[in-house]
Parts: C-alpha cells; structure tokens; sequence
C-alpha cells in the first residue's frame, strides 16, 4: 500500500494497480472507457485523464492518463482540477461527434455506461454541427445484435474477444473515424464467448438479441441472483424477469469462480423457461398426450396410487439438493436413486471420492488463471465447462506476467505485457484424443486415446514421484512428454491438473489423482478439477443413491417417482421401456414436457429455477443457492412442494410439509452431515439489511398496477415467496453492502450499467462488500498420505473392421435443457460423424447405437487416428454418450438419406 | 534505428572516422542533412546540405528562390508537424536549437513554404485533412478531434464558418496540443501547425467568419477523413 493524494485527500491505495483502480477504489467519480478490471489498461480513451503534480510545490501539474499511470508513495494527483475536468469533458464531446445519440430507441439505454461517463462529465450540448459518418451493421448470429454507428472505438470488443477469449473471428478494421469493429462479413460469432460483448461494449454497439425479442428496460426488471445449471461449474448470474417472462441472463460476479465472465450456453441457456415445452399444470397421459387436471385431483390420484406399495424415488442432477433430498426422504434412502446410469453414476462417485480424500485442493477457476504449470489430462474442458476452458485459457498469461516482471512492467499495462510474452511459452499441457479449442494456448497439446492419456497421466505421477506406479511399454515420444510434463509441474508454484468424465475413464480420474499425490508427496500443494456432467452432479454424488441401472431391478411393482429427470437421455431405448413397463406406476415431476413425461401416468409441474428457490453444488464442490426472479401462476411449486403434498395424499406421514425453504434446508444440514454447511450458502428468507428486507425491482420501475390493466383494473397484493430473502417489489433495502448472494442487480448512484459493480467489491477484482457467495463443501486431506490407484490400464489398440466410438462433447446441442431454447438450437450445428480415415465428401455411415439404428452424415478428421470416430452424446442417438466400439456402414453420397437426430 | 537518413550516414562514419563526419557539418551536431523546400519556390527539391546551414542558403541558392510574382509569407521550418514562422525567420540557422528558439523545430528539416497569394487557412485545412486521415484510430483527441478541426477549417475556408468555429479550433489547440494527452505524438505534430497559424493568420481567420453564412447542420464534402 502506499499513500497518495487525491484532491488533497490523502488515501492509502495498493500500488499494484494502476491510478484509475485507485480513484474509483477511494471512491472518486473517475469516467473511463477503455480500461476494464479484467482486461487492464492500454490507454486508448483518454477519459481518465487527472493532473498529477510533481510535488507539493507543483501548482500547475499535467495532465496524466489515470489508467496508465502507476501508484507511487507520495504522488499527488488531482480529479477535480478544472483543466482536467474540461479535458475529459471534451473527450465525450469528441467521441459524441459520431454517436447517433439514438438512447430512446437504443437497448443498452438506461444501462449504459456511455450515458453514465456522458453525465459524469458534464457534457450536454452538442456544438458538432456536421454530418455524422456512418457505418453498415453485421448479422452476427443468434447471440448478438449488431449497431456499429454507436460505437466510441473504446478497442474493448476486440480486446476481450481477441486477447482474453482467444476468438479470431471478430477484428477491427480500417483507420481514423472510420475504424470498424466486426467480422470481415456478416457471419455467426463463433467464440463460444461472444454473449460478453454484450456487457463488455459501454455502449450499444453489441446488445443481447434474443433479449431484444422481449426487450425491456433495466429499471422496468426484477432481477434476482441465480446460478446457471447448464454445466457443472456453477457461474453466478442474475436472472431479469417481467410480467412472468425470463428475459435474459446477465453475469453475477463471484470473485472465485465465473468473476467478469459467462460461455454463451450460460448466457443464452435459459429460454427454455418460456418455451411452450413446460409445463404448466398437473396433467394425466391420455393417448400420448398431456392433458391438464386440477392439481388436487393429480394428487388424489396419487393418493391411490402411492397410499401402499413400494415408493421408488429417481432423483436428478439437474434438480435441486432440496427437491432431491426431499424424494429420498419420501421413498427411503433404500429406494432412492441418484438418477445417473452407469458408468457416469460410478464415475461421478469416484470423481467425488478421489477429491475427498486428494491432498490437492479442488482449484477455483480463479486459481486456475494464475497456475504456471497446468495439464488437462483427457478432456475437452473447453466443450465440457466451457468458462472453465476460458479461466485456462488465462493460464498462458501467467508466463506474460513472469516477462513483465522481469521488465519491472506492472501486469495491468495490457499492451506491454502482451508484447512482452510475445515470445514466451505457455505453462499449459493438454491431452486429449481430439483437436480442442485449448490446443492454441497449450505449450504442448497431445493426441491420445483415452486410456493411453491414462497411462500418460500414471507415468507422469511415476516420475515425479517413484513410488507411484508406471506405465509399461511407453512409446519414446510418450517417455519424454511424461518427463517433460513431470518436470513442468514440479517446477511450477501452483500445479493445476484437471481431467473429466467426457471418456468416462476411470483410469483418466485415477491417474490425475496419482500425479496430485505425487506432487504432494514432493511437498508440493497441487489443485485440481474434475469437470463433472450437470448443475448437481456433485450434490447427487454426496447424497448418495443407488444407479439406474440398479433401480432396473427393484422397481417391479414399485411406484416409481421421477424427479426433473430425462431417463430416456440415460438408458437406451430397452432398458427404458423396461423400467417404465416394469413399474406399477410412472410418476413425474419436471417442468418441461420429456420423453419421460409423456409415459406418465401422472405429472406435477414443477418450478423452474427461476421460480423457485434451491441449492446446487457445482464441480468445485461450492454449494450455491438460486433465488426466484418468476412468481408463476399455481400449480407451480417447487418439486419439493409437491413432493410433500405427494406425501400428505398417500399418507406417506414421515414427511411433514416444510413451510419454508429454511426449514428443508436446516433439516438437510442436520440428517446429512456432508451437507451440513449449506446453510451458510446464503442468508436466510427472513434476511434483512438494516432492519429491511432486500428489494428485487429498481425504485424506479414503472407499470407496477398499469401492467395487468389489459386484465384487471384492480389492484392486487404483490406476489410473496416464504423462501426467498428478496421482496417481489421495489420496496425494501439494497446496498453495495448487500449480500454477494443477494445482488439482484448492479446499481449505484451514478453509475447504472453493470461497471457500477466497482461499488460493490471491496477492492477491484477482489472480494464481494458483502462476503462470499457459496460455500465450498469438498476439500482435500492437506497431508494425505500417498495412496496411489495402481491399476495402469493397457494401450488402446484398434480393431479390424470397427470403430472406437468417442463421445464429442459440444458446447451448444448436446446439453439437456439449452436445446429447448431457441437461440442456443439455433447455434447448435448439425450432428455428423468424425472419422479418422478418409472418407468421401457427401459421405453419410449407419451405425448401431444403444441397440437403435442411425444414419448420419460424416466427415474425416485427419486429426483422429484410424479406427476412430467421434458422435456427438445425445444428438444422434438419445441416450448415447460413453465410448465404445461400433461397426460404421459407410454409404456413398449418391445414396444419402434423411439424416437422424434425436434433437 | 528506422530512420533511411540516419542510417545512410553510418557507412560513411565507419569509413571515414568520426573526426571527417563532425567535420562536415557547420554547427555542433555533426555530419550533413537532407533539407528540403515545398510550395512556391523556382525549384522545390531535397538538398544535402552541412548541418546548420541557413535557410537562406537552401532556399535562394539551392531551391532558386521564390517563383516571380509570389513573396514568402511564413513557412513550415521542418515539415508538417512543426510551427508556422514569419518570413522574417526566412534566413534561421537550420540547427536544432534556433527553430526551437524561434519557436518551431527542425522536424524533418522539409521546409513548406505559404507564399503571400496562398490562403493559410487552406494551407492548415490541407495539412489538418493529411493528419486526420493519417490517424491510426486509436486515441480519442486523435481520432475524433482532428476531423471536427478539418471539417471546421473546410467551413470557414469555404465561407460558411462563424466565430465559435475559431473557439473551437483555439479549443482543439489547446486540448490536444500538449504532449501527454494523446497516446503517440501524431496529434501533437497536427496541432503544431494549426496553434501558430490561429496565431499568426488571425485576421485571415476573423475576416473568413465575418462574411460567412454558416449553415446548422453541414455535410461537408470532403469532411470526412476517407
């Protein structure tokens, strides 16, 4: 820390961040465009200009650029001097000269940081009196909205999209006025990141098109805290909702896991919340069809059903802790499932268990920007978690910052670190038996079939430390990549090894767990990560079940209760029909119409996380808790409603109803000792701030009784929820201070698009005001003692006359329930075949998945060996998703067909 | 190094010593330089010449002097990015401290000369279109301000400016002049030209406004930095 003077103020401020962090850190009103906390500095906008004086004698000063200046014990700086004022006054005025000055009918209009900076100077007449040039706008995809002549040429797109996210596609062209920030023609965005764009841009050049649909204004939106549950990592967001409409999904900052930044599955996942897929009412099968009852008589129904006979409870990773806990309560901990088939069910366990008993700690996707020697050991982390892969993707930038050190440059001057570690190599190794979107960033990126990774991964623990076990018969080229890899990680400060489930290897988990040990044993403090399937495959793991593929064989006769579960995504089409045959009655609870919704004999319409409330654990083993933004007409309720009402219908009476969502939760705490923290995940319904409740809608929102006025003149109470802490209305408190949890929006004084965030950390990039958000349930043995999985699985060797089968896991199209909305089906491209091997173009292959037949279009992918292919999970066929070996027809391209998709 | 002019210098001094190459030159710094003369002289051209030599000599015995019928009004002692001086600095000492003192600079040492049937807010108007175009688009001052200047100049050149025009370009001077506030010195260089002639052609200047009608909102034809 160091003191230095603002406007005659003395203030401590850190010295490694540069004067703007500092000013806005001391709480100065300081405009800037350029600069971004994530992206640092490089000087492009000059609005951040102050005089800095050479010391206290200096009356006249000069004018400096905040941004690029570092902070040095004694400075003296003024923001307030009138020369600096007019300055940054004028600098608006400049950039203004080209604006359309179009806010009324402009989207980022009431958030934008271009109206805030404007106000924030004082600038407000225009004297340009000339024509304005203009610019033609780019259809950029489903994503994103294209208005260049609004842009202030703050060089922030192309920095984000460029530097940090590693896209290629997205440039700036030509020179002066005139520069030109797109694609070089029209074209779909292709980073999986593009959605950022949209809250990077300070002004309203790129805006969010799906939310431009049903577009309203900022202040006119409750917004509530959530976590996105497309993926198993867990990013923080915030969800805006009106008139019962989801309108779109914004980044939640949580300093340790997703901080600036969402994938664009995030971002643009949640449609499926509007689509007419949910459901909406209690419902019977009738014909194939669903066809609406009143709730009660649903309940009724199963009262009969459910009132003797075996409960046998499917629960689901991508429900809800409570929902699922409540299910097992309901059907006995015997009866209950984790709703995961083998081998993912086995797999997500040992994930679980190997983290649980590492001496490596599960790394934060925040640690894992800063590691400087890292392997990704058989995963494509950048189709599996996919911001995940953009934190690694940070790690090639560890070895810039080392660059500029050695030159004394700070690490937030952008500019001179990059062309620093222009030639420096990247500190990241990867795996994998196919090409992924990391290789780029990687020093080495490896081709390898799964279980040859695995024997990477055991020889590479071998040689850090020996008494791990080797893998024999390594070829020349893989002895040296493990010494290589071995030595890179013992060198490195912070060792960071992630692996997945995408192989649904055993032998990938237990090797990275070896090389963890390894290190450990070598007084080393590795992290690692194991990328898991779903919002809550970690939860479903720790509260335990049996597999599918174990209630196959008990839930003859049974009642077979499933919670918010797609089983059709899980067993092939025999076994499906098994279970549900089988079974003396179907059950189901979700909120969308599935293929196992249709074979019901009753339906309850459950709530949608954004209806209700509840807590997932994400990959790194951090319990988070999601609050409803939506109030839904009944029948709605969250699943674990209706699964006490279930309960009371059957006279099921160990279940009590749960009046509130604090209730079940302190329950789950006190029966399940592993949950026992997931109470401090975030305060509590009755939460207050300064002896108020916390608000969910700006003081401004307008049409709170004219909305409805089309229905009903007449007033009525605002919607209420017992299980959230945040009121439906404007009424209540909200401060920088609230909860980290609790923000369900970013607004200061001032400062009204999602920059005003600054306000709310207690330092840049640094903590939440108010404290965490989640809380991490899972956490390594810091001195275990080395205990090594010996089992080294033999090479992978082809065979005559068949294919391995590799599942390709994508970003957009093989995720359950972003495929239900329309903008992320929109992205998803079409299911082929990869086949290493030649094959003819217009090619399609028939091939046995699961026991069903397909046909689809193929491709060769000279990266794969032969003997290997690749499919698309859940595509093609609906439940296929693990490795395995098939028999490819191959087809001529005079005979295609209709090619099948299972989406 | 990526300057042709310095560079060429460096086999002659390997060759010859440093002794031949101070030698050369007539003042303190050493070795010759590329001047040069632009505008209405009998024969504009590039001269190598002693360092320090007047620009006297380079214009009346190198570029012939003036053409008939045109008198030197001022002139751009080293290029386009450097200050106006009068003609009664048409005999300085081309070194490196008397511009300044002037003050103007040596530049490049290409002299650009404004005769007295020239009009110097077309001359400024000009220059100013060459340094908005130039502009690379990355800073604000630079990018966004240098076209406003050019597209103010276009107006009170072709009689359609007002007095708040002056205003603005006095504004613009001031603003992006100063070293500092621009990433790189390309603006500054656009500023030098157009602070001294505010300055020296005022009256120019005041009597363009003073018979003008400006418009409200105006597309000036060639406004646009293309």
């Amino acid at each position: 820390m160091a003191k230095i003077v603002i406007d005659g103020r003395e203030v401590e401020a850190r010295t490694d961040v540069n004067l703007l962090q500092a000013c806005l850190e001391a709480g100065k009103d300081l405009p800037y465009f350029c600069w971004h906390p994530e992206l640092g500095s490089v000087g492009a906008c000059r609005q951040c200009a102050v005089k800095q004086y050479a010391n206290a004698d200096d009356k006249r000063g000069r004018i400096v650029m905040a941004c690029m200046t570092p902070v040095t014990e004694g400075a003296i700086f003024s923001v307030d001097d009138p020369e600096a004022k007019e300055f940054r006054g004028e600098v608006v005025e400049w950039l203004m000269t080209n604006h359309p000055h179009d806010c009324p009918v402009c989207e980022e209009g009431g958030e934008c940081h271009l109206q805030d900076m404007t106000v924030m100077t004082g600038h407000r007449e225009r004297r340009y009196r000339f024509d304005k040039r203009t610019h033609n706008n780019q259809e950029l995809g489903p994503f994103v909205k294209h208005e260049m002549n609004r842009c202030i040429s703050c060089y922030r797109c192309v920095r984000f999209y460029r530097d940090y996210a590693g896209g290629e596609d997205l440039g700036v062209f030509s020179a002066h006025n005139n520069v030109y920030f797109g694609r070089h023609e029209s074209g779909t965005l292709e980073s999986p990141y593009s959605g950022n764009l949209i809250e990077v841009c300070p002004t309203g050049v790129f805006t969010d098109k799906p939310f431009s649909k049903m577009y309203s204004r900022k202040w006119d939106m409750r917004g509530a805290p959530s976590v996105c549950s497309n993926c198993a990592t867990g990013c923080n967001t915030i969800i805006n909702e009106r008139a019962g409409k989801v309108r779109r999904t914004l980044n939640r900052y949580n300093d340790e896991v997703n901080r600036y930044f969402l994938c664009d599955r995030g971002r643009f996942g949640h449609g499926w919340v509007n689509a007419p897929t949910r459901l909406r009412s209690a419902g019977y099968v009738i014909n194939g069809d669903m066809t609406p009852v009143p709730a009660q008589a649903a309940l009724d129904h199963f009262g009969k059903i459910a009132a003797t006979g075996k409960l046998v409870g499917i629960g689901s990773p991508r429900a809800s802790l409570e929902s699922n806990y409540a299910l097992r309560k309901l059907v006995g901990a015997e009866n209950f499932s984790t709703g995961m088939a083998e081998p993912e069910h086995s797999l997500v366990k040992l994930a679980v268990s190997l983290l649980g008993s590492s001496p490596a700690r599960i790394a934060t996707m925040h640690e894992m920007e800063t590691s400087d020697g890292a392997l990704i050991l058989g995963e494509d982390v950048s189709a599996t978690s996919p911001r995940m892969s953009l934190a690694l993707r940070q790690i090639k930038r560890t070895a810039f910052n080392k660059a500029a050190d050695q030159a004394r440059v700070p690490h937030w001057m952008d500019a001179s670190v990059r062309t620093l570690g222009q030639d420096t190599v990247s500190p990241l190794f990867v795996v994998s038996p196919t090409v992924t979107d990391l290789d780029g960033f990687a020093q080495d990126a490896i081709r390898a079939m799964p279980e040859n990774a695995a024997r990477l991964g055991f020889a590479i623990a071998h040689r850090i430390d020996s008494s791990a076990p080797d893998a024999s018969d390594l070829t020349e080229a893989e002895t040296a990549s493990a010494s290589r890899i071995a030595e890179a990680l013992l060198a490195a400060e912070k060792p960071l090894l992630v692996s997945g489930l995408q192989y649904a290897s055993a032998a990938l988990l237990q090797a990275t767990a070896n090389i963890a040990s390894a290190l450990a044993a070598k007084g080393k403090t590795p992290l690692v990560s194991f990328v898991l399937p779903e919002g809550n495959s970690m939860g479903l793991a720790l509260m335990g079940g049996l597999s599918l593929d174990e209630i196959v064989s008990r839930s003859a006769d049974a009642t077979l209760i499933v919670l918010e579960n797609d089983l059709s995504r899980r067993l092939d089409t025999v076994r499906f029909n098994t279970l549900i045959d089988n079974a003396a009655n179907l059950v189901v609870l979700d909120h969308s119409v599935t293929p196992t919704a249709i074979r019901s004999q009753v339906t309850f319409p459950s709530a949608a996380y954004t209806e209700t409330d509840g807590t997932l654990i994400s990959a790194e083993g951090r319990a988070q808790r999601f609050f409803q933004v939506v109030y839904p007409d009944a029948p709605l309720q969250a699943a674990w409603r209706w699964i006490a009402d279930m309960a009371q219908a059957a006279g099921r009476s160990h279940v009590k109803p749960w009046a509130k969502l604090d209730d079940l939760i302190a329950e789950i705490a006190t029966i399940m000792p592993v949950f026992a923290r997931i109470p401090e995940a975030a305060p509590a319904s009755d939460y207050t701030l300064e002896g108020v409740p916390l608000r969910s809608q700006t003081h401004r929102v307008s049409g709170r009784t004219a909305i409805r006025a089309n229905i009903s003149v007449r007033d009525i109470p605002p919607p209420a929820s017992p299980d959230t802490p945040l009121h439906s209305t404007m009424e209540g408190s909200y401060s920088t201070d609230m909860p980290g949890t609790l923000v369900p929006f970013y607004q200061v004084p001032g400062w009204n698009s999602e920059q005003s965030l600054n306000r709310f950390q207690q330092e840049i990039g640094g903590k939440m005001r108010g404290g965490d958000c989640g809380v991490r349930l899972v956490e390594g043995v810091a001195n275990a003692a080395a205990s090594y999985a010996m089992d080294v699985p033999s090479a992978f060797v082809p065979r005559v006359g068949q294919f391995m089968l590799l599942p390709e896991a994508r970003v957009f199209g093989t995720d359950e329930m972003s495929m239900m909305a329309q903008p992320i089906a929109d992205r998803a491209a079409p299911a082929v075949v990869r086949i290493g091997g030649a094959v003819a173009k217009g090619s399609q292959v028939r091939l046995s998945l699961n026991g069903e037949v397909f046909t689809v279009d193929a491709v060769s992918d000279p990266t794969l060996p032969e003997g290997v292919a690749t499919c698309p999970p859940h595509m093609v066929s609906r439940s296929w998703s693990a490795p395995g070996w098939v028999s490819l027809e191959m087809t001529a391209p005079a005979e295609r067909v209709e090619t099948e998709s299972a989406v | 190094m990526n300057n042709i002019e310095t560079f060429s210098n460096i086999p002659h001094i390997l060759a010859n010593g440093t002794e031949w190459y101070l030698g050369l030159s007539a003042c303190v710094d050493g070795g010759t330089k590329l001047y040069g003369v632009s505008g209405r002289a009998k024969r504009p051209g590039v001269f190598e010449l002693p360092l320090g030599t007047s620009l006297g000599v380079i214009l009346n015995e190198c570029a012939g002097g003036m053409q008939d019928g045109y008198k030197l009004r001022a002139f751009l002692p080293g290029g386009a990015s450097t200050a106006f001086l009068g003609a009664e600095h048409a005999d300085i000492i081309m070194d490196y401290p008397t511009p300044e003192k002037a003050g103007s600079r040596l530049g490049t040492g290409l002299a650009i000369l404004l005769d007295d049937k020239t009009s110097p807010i077309g001359m400024i108007r000009n220059l100013e279109h060459f340094f908005a175009q130039e502009s690379c688009g990355w800073c604000t001052p630079c990018r966004d301000g240098l076209p406003w200047v050019e597209r103010l100049l276009i107006a009170i050149e072709e009689g359609r400016g007002t007095p708040e025009d002056i205003e603005r370009l006095h504004d613009a001077a001031r603003l992006i002049g100063p070293m500092g506030r621009t990433f790189c010195a390309h603006a500054p260089g656009a500023i030098a030209p157009l602070a001294s002639g505010l300055k020296m052609f005022a009256e120019d200047f005041q009597r363009m406004v003073s018979k003008s009608t400006p418009g409200t909102v105006e597309s000036g034809a060639a406004g646009q930095a293309a």
